[in-house]
C-alpha cells in the first residue's frame, strides 16, 4: 500500500491529487459530457493509484509548514483506499463529483500532514466543501438536499468553533506552528475544547452527531461508505493533532473524552437497535464505533510519554484501519445488494448467498467477533482502556457492545433465518468482476488483521516514524 | 505446524471444503470422513503424548507476536487431551447419527467448524487464543441451532448467543485485566496460561478478576440463575447440535474453571468454595426437580443436563484430589450418556415428529434395541454403581464430603431425585400403554447403523463404570496441582 516508488519531499499526496484535479478538468474540456466522465473515472482512479504511490515518510524540519511523518502516511493510506470504492461506483453523470472527491481527498492528505493551523483550516474546508456538495450531487432522494444543507451548516458551526479555539491559542501563544507546546494552562485548554469540539462534531460524536444519521440516510451507500471511513479517520486524526499540542493528560479536552466516548456510543447503539433502513442503522452503528474509538485516544491521551514521542495510537489507528474494510464492505454490499430497508434482508441469504456470506462477514466485524479486524481492534483498545486505569470505562465498553451484537445479530438473522416475505429486493444480477475484487478487498484484510496481532507491532514502528 | 495445531486446523479446513463441496452428499461424505480422520488422529496423538514428559505436552510456541505477550502457544495434558478425544468422538457420532436424510452444505460445514473450535480451545494456552476460540464456537452453534432446529428455533439462537456473549464479554474484560495486572507485577506482558499462574496477583483486584471471568464461564456452564438460555436452545437444536452443546460445550466452561481460574487464583478459588460449591449443590438439585416437571423428553434431559454439571461444581470446588478427579471424569461421563440420549431422541425424534412424554407409551414392545439402550444410558446418567456416572457423581460428592459435609448431604439428594425423574419418565414412554393418539404404532426400531453408534457409547460408559483407572491416571498429573492443602 505504501510503497515508496519516489522519494522526493515535494512530491506527495495533496500534490498529485491537485494535479489529477487540473487533468480531470482539463480532459472535460475537449470531451462530450459522456466521454469526460468516463475519463474523470479513470483520471479519479489514476490519480489515486499515483497519490498511493508516492506516499513515503519524507519527515520535516521543526516548524515546516507540512511534515509528512509516518502517522500522516498511515493516515493518507486510509483516506485513499477508502475512497477507492466510491471512485469506482460512484454513478458519474458528468466530471463534476469526480472532481469534489479530488478536491475533497487533497484536502484530507494535507490536512494530515499539516504543521501549521491556518494550513490546517484550509486543510479542513478543502476536505469539508466538497463533500457538502458531494451529499447533495450523489443523493438518493429529495431528502439529499435537506441533509447536505444539515451537513453544511453543522460541519460549518465546527469549522467556526475551531477556527475560534485557534485564534485564542494564537491570542495566548502567538504561534499558529502545530508543534508540541510542551506547557499548558487553563485558558490554552479552553481554546484545545473549541478546537477540539470542531473535530467531534465533524467525527459524529455525541452530542455533536445530530447531521450524521440524516446525511448517511439520504447518500448513496457508496458514498457513506466513503464518509464513515475517509472522513471520518481524517477527523480523529485532527483530534490526535490538536490534542498532541499540549502535554499529555491536561484537563479540558482529555478530561472530558470519558464522557463524550460513553455517550457517544451508548446513544449510538440505543437507537441503533431501533431501526429499520439500513443505512440509518449503520449510521448509528458507525457513531457508537466512534466511541470506542474515543476511548482508545483518550487512553493514548492518558499514557503517551510527554516528549510527543511514539507518535498516535497505533491501537487506534488499527481500529481505524480495520474500520475502514468492515464499514466500507457493509455499505459495498448494502450497494452491490440494492439493500434499503431491512424487511429485504428476508431470505437474502438464500437468493445470494455469496453477497450474504460477505455481509455477514463484515456484521461480525462490526460486532467485533472473532477472528476479524473488528474483534482484534476492539480487544487492542480494551488494553489500551485497561491500561491507562479505564477498568469501570471499559466495562461499560463491553456492555455496549451487547447491545450492538443485539442488532448486528439481528440483521444476521434476518439474512438467515427469516421467511422471505413479500417484499423482495430487485435482483441486480450476477456481479461484474469489479465490485467482486471489491468485496474481496474488504473481506481479505478484515480476516487478516484479524488473525495476526504482529499487525500492532508493525503499525506502532511505521506512526513512530 | 505441530500436531495441535494440525488437531484443530484439519476439521476447519475440511469445513471449508464441506462448505463449497458440489453436491449435498459429497459435503456427507467429506464431513464424515474428516470427523472420523480427527477423531482418528486425536486418538493416535496418545502415542506422542505418553512419549513426552512434563505438565504440558506436544507443546507448540509461536514467537510472533510475543512482545504483546499474544504468542499462539498450544499443548495439552491429559485433561485437554481427554476433552478432546470427547469432542472428535461426539462430533463423529453426531454427524453420523444426522439421519438419511439429506442436510444442506451449511449444515456439515457448521458442525466442522464446531469442532475445529472447541479443539482449538481446548489445546491453546495463552489466554488471547484461548478467548478467541471461546467466541468462535458460538457462529457455528448459532447457524446449528437457527438454521437447523425445531419450531421455536429463532428465539432459541438469538437467547443463546446474547446470554452467552454477556459472559463473552466480562471474561474479555477479566482476560485483558489478568495480564495487565501480572504486568504491574512483574513488568512482563503475557498472556500465557502456565506462566500466569506463577505469580500471586495484587489481592485487591484478584476477586474482581475472579469475579468477571468466573461470570464468564458461569454462564457457559451454566450455574443457577445463569442457566436460563440451555433449555430452550437445547430443545430446539437439532439432535447432532444437542449433543456438541451439551456433550462439549458446556464443558468449557469447566474446563475454563480448571484450565484458568484454578490455577492462577487459588486463594480466591479456596474462598468461593461456600459460594460456587453451594450454587453448585443448588445446580443438582435445582436441575433435577425441573427435569422431573417436564414433559417434552429433550427438555427434560436439558435439565438433567444442569443438574449433572452441578456435580462437577462440586467436585471442583472442594478442591480436593477426590472431587476434581470427580469433576473431570464427571465431564465425560456428562458427555458420553447425555450425548447417547440426544442421539436416541433424535432418532425416535425423525421417525415420528414428536418427543413428549406422553406423546408414547409401550415402546419397548414396538422398539426393543431403543428401549435397550435408552434404559442402559438412563441408568448410567442416574448414577448406577457399575456405570460410568456412578463413579464421577461418587468421587465428586466424596471430595465435598471432606470438606463440608452439609453440601455433600445436599447433593446426595441429587441423586434421589434422578431416580425420581429419569425412571416415571422411562416407564411411561417404554413400558405404559399406549395411549389415544399415541405415536407408537409408527415407530421402527434401530437400525443397525444407529445401534453400532450406540453401542460404541454404550461401552465407553461400560467401560468407565467398571474400570476407570486408566482415564483417572490420566486425568490426575493435571489435577494434583490443583489440590489445595490445607
Amino acid at each position: 500500500m505504501t510503497c515508496c516508488v519516489v522519494r522526493h519531499a515535494w512530491l506527495c499526496a495533496p500534490l498529485v491529487l491537485s494535479g489529477g484535479l487540473a487533468l480531470t478538468m482539463l480532459a472535460s474540456l475537449g470531451l462530450d459530457v459522456k466521454r469526460s466522465a468516463r475519463a474523470a473515472r479513470w483520471l479519479l482512479l489514476v490519480s489515486i493509484a499515483a497519490a498511493l504511490a508516492v506516499l513515503a515518510p519524507t519527515g520535516g524540519a521543526a516548524g515546516a509548514l507540512l511534515r509528512q511523518d509516518g502517522a500522516a502516511v498511515l493516515w493518507q493510506a486510509v483516506f485513499l483506499v477508502a475512497a477507492i470504492p466510491l471512485a469506482a461506483l460512484m454513478p458519474l453523470s458528468s466530471e463534476v463529483p469526480a472532481l469534489l472527491l479530488l478536491a475533497a481527498l487533497a484536502g484530507m492528505t494535507l490536512l494530515a500532514a499539516a504543521n501549521h493551523l491556518i494550513l490546517f483550516f484550509l486543510a479542513l474546508e478543502l476536505m469539508s466543501l466538497p463533500s457538502y456538495l458531494l451529499v447533495y450531487r450523489l443523493g438518493r432522494d429529495k431528502r439529499a438536499l435537506e441533509a447536505a444543507l444539515k451537513y453544511f451548516f453543522a460541519g460549518s458551526v465546527g469549522s467556526a468553533m475551531f477556527l475560534f479555539g485557534v485564534s485564542l491559542f494564537y491570542s495566548l501563544t502567538g504561534t499558529l506552528s502545530m508543534e508540541p507546546l510542551g506547557i499548558t494552562s487553563p485558558r490554552l485548554e479552553l481554546s484545545l475544547v473549541l478546537m477540539g469540539a470542531g473535530a467531534l462534531f465533524k467525527v459524529g460524536a455525541a452530542p455533536l452527531h445530530f447531521w450524521l444519521p440524516d446525511v448517511y440516510e439520504a447518500s448513496a451507500p457508496e458514498l457513506v461508505g466513503f464518509f464513515s471511513t475517509g472522513v471520518k479517520s481524517a477527523a480523529l486524526l485532527f483530534l490526535f493533532r490538536v490534542l498532541l499540542l499540549l502535554p499529555p493528560a491536561t484537563g479540558g479536552l482529555g478530561t472530558w473524552l470519558p464522557y463524550v466516548s460513553v455517550a457517544t456510543m451508548t446513544w449510538g447503539n440505543l437507537l441503533a437497535l431501533r431501526q429499520t433502513s439500513l443505512q440509518r442503522l449503520l449510521a448509528y452503528s458507525s457513531i457508537a464505533h466512534v466511541g470506542y474509538l474515543l476511548l482508545g485516544v483518550w487512553a493514548w491521551n492518558e499514557t503517551r510519554p510527554l516528549a510527543g514521542g511514539g507518535g498516535v495510537s497505533a491501537p487506534v489507528f488499527l481500529y481505524a484501519a480495520a474500520y475502514l474494510f468492515m464499514s466500507t464492505g457493509a455499505f459495498l454490499a448494502l450497494r452491490l445488494g440494492g439493500l434499503k430497508d431491512r424487511k429485504q434482508l428476508a431470505g437474502f441469504g438464500r437468493r445470494r448467498p455469496s453477497l450474504a456470506a460477505f455481509l455477514t462477514l463484515m456484521l461480525l466485524s462490526l460486532a467485533s467477533i472473532p477472528p476479524t479486524g473488528g474483534f482484534l481492534a476492539k480487544f487492542l483498545i480494551f488494553w489500551e482502556a485497561i491500561k491507562a486505569g479505564g477498568a469501570g470505562l471499559t466495562v461499560v465498553a463491553a456492555a455496549n457492545s451487547i447491545v450492538g451484537l443485539g442488532y448486528y445479530f439481528g440483521l444476521i438473522r434476518d439474512l438467515y433465518l427469516s421467511e422471505p416475505g413479500p417484499a423482495t429486493a430487485e435482483d441486480p444480477g450476477p456481479m461484474a468482476w469489479g465490485p467482486r475484487a471489491l468485496a474481496f478487498a474488504c473481506a481479505v484484510p478484515t480476516l487478516v488483521l484479524g488473525l495476526w496481532p504482529g499487525a500492532l507491532g508493525l503499525a506502532a514502528q511505521w506512526l513512530a516514524k | 505446524m505441530g500436531p495441535l495445531t494440525r488437531l484443530w486446523l484439519f476439521p476447519a479446513v475440511a469445513a471449508l471444503a464441506a462448505w463449497l463441496a458440489p453436491s449435498r452428499k459429497s459435503s456427507r461424505a467429506v464431513a464424515l470422513a474428516a470427523s472420523a480422520l480427527a477423531f482418528g488422529y486425536s486418538l493416535w496423538l496418545l502415542v506422542p503424548f505418553s512419549a513426552g514428559s512434563g505438565a504440558l505436552r506436544l507443546e507448540e510456541l509461536w514467537s510472533a507476536g510475543s512482545e504483546l505477550g499474544l504468542r499462539y502457544r498450544v499443548g495439552v495434558d491429559g485433561l485437554s487431551l481427554s476433552l478432546c478425544w470427547l469432542t472428535t468422538l461426539l462430533t463423529l457420532l453426531g454427524l453420523a447419527g444426522s439421519g438419511s436424510h439429506e442436510r444442506e452444505n451449511g449444515y456439515w460445514a457448521a458442525f466442522l467448524a464446531l469442532e475445529a473450535g472447541l479443539l482449538g480451545l481446548f489445546v491453546v494456552q495463552n489466554l488471547f487464543y484461548f478467548y478467541l476460540f471461546w467466541e468462535i464456537i458460538l457462529l457455528p452453534m448459532f447457524f446449528i441451532i437457527g438454521l437447523w432446529g425445531s419450531d421455536n428455533r429463532r428465539y432459541a439462537a438469538y437467547k443463546f448467543l446474547l446470554y452467552t456473549f454477556l459472559g463473552s464479554l466480562f471474561l474479555l474484560v477479566g482476560f485483558i485485566a489478568l495480564p495487565t495486572y501480572h504486568h504491574a507485577a512483574t513488568g512482563k506482558w503475557t498472556f500465557d496460561i502456565p506462566e500466569l499462574a506463577r505469580t500471586a496477583l495484587d489481592p485487591k483486584a484478584s476477586p474482581w478478576l475472579y469475579a468477571a471471568i468466573a461470570l464468564g464461564f458461569a454462564v457457559k456452564i451454566p450455574v443457577l440463575p445463569l442457566h436460563n438460555w440451555l433449555p430452550d436452545a437445547h430443545t430446539e437444536a437439532p439432535a447432532a447440535g444437542s449433543v456438541l452443546l451439551a456433550g462439549v460445550m458446556l464443558k468449557a466452561g469447566v474446563y475454563g474453571f480448571l484450565r484458568i481460574l484454578l490455577p492462577v487464583f487459588p486463594d480466591v478459588s479456596a474462598a468461593a468454595l461456600p459460594w460456587l460449591g453451594g450454587l453448585g449443590v443448588a445446580n443438582i438439585l435445582y436441575g433435577a426437580l425441573c427435569a422431573m416437571a417436564q414433559g417434552d423428553l429433550k427438555r427434560l434431559v436439558a435439565y438433567t443436563s444442569i443438574s449433572h454439571l452441578g456435580f462437577c461444581l462440586v467436585g471442583m470446588f472442594s478442591m480436593t484430589g477426590e472431587g476434581l478427579a470427580g469433576a473431570s471424569l464427571q465431564m465425560l461421563n456428562h458427555g458420553l450418556s447425555t450425548g447417547a440420549l440426544f442421539l436416541m431422541i433424535g432418532m425416535v425424534y425423525e421417525r415420528v415428529h414428536r418427543r413428549g412424554v406422553d406423546d408414547f407409551g409401550g415402546l419397548a414392545d414396538v422398539a426393543p434395541w431403543l428401549a435397550f439402550f435408552f434404559a442402559f444410558t438412563l441408568l448410567s446418567s442416574i448414577g448406577l454403581p457399575g456405570l460410568n456416572g456412578f463413579v464421577g457423581e461418587m468421587l465428586s460428592l466424596l471430595g465435598m464430603a471432606r470438606v463440608c459435609g452439609l453440601l455433600a448431604g445436599l447433593g446426595v439428594l441429587g441423586t434421589i431425585l434422578a431416580a425420581c425423574y429419569a425412571l416415571p419418565a422411562f416407564q411411561k414412554v417404554f413400558w405404559a400403554p399406549a395411549g389415544a393418539g399415541s405415536a407408537t404404532s409408527k415407530m421402527t426400531d434401530l437400525t443397525l447403523g444407529e445401534r453400532s453408534i450406540l453401542w460404541t457409547l454404550a461401552a465407553l460408559i461400560l467401560w468407565l463404570g467398571v474400570y476407570p483407572q486408566p482415564m483417572l491416571a490420566l486425568l490426575e498429573p493435571s489435577l494434583t496441582p490443583l489440590v489445595l492443602q490445607r
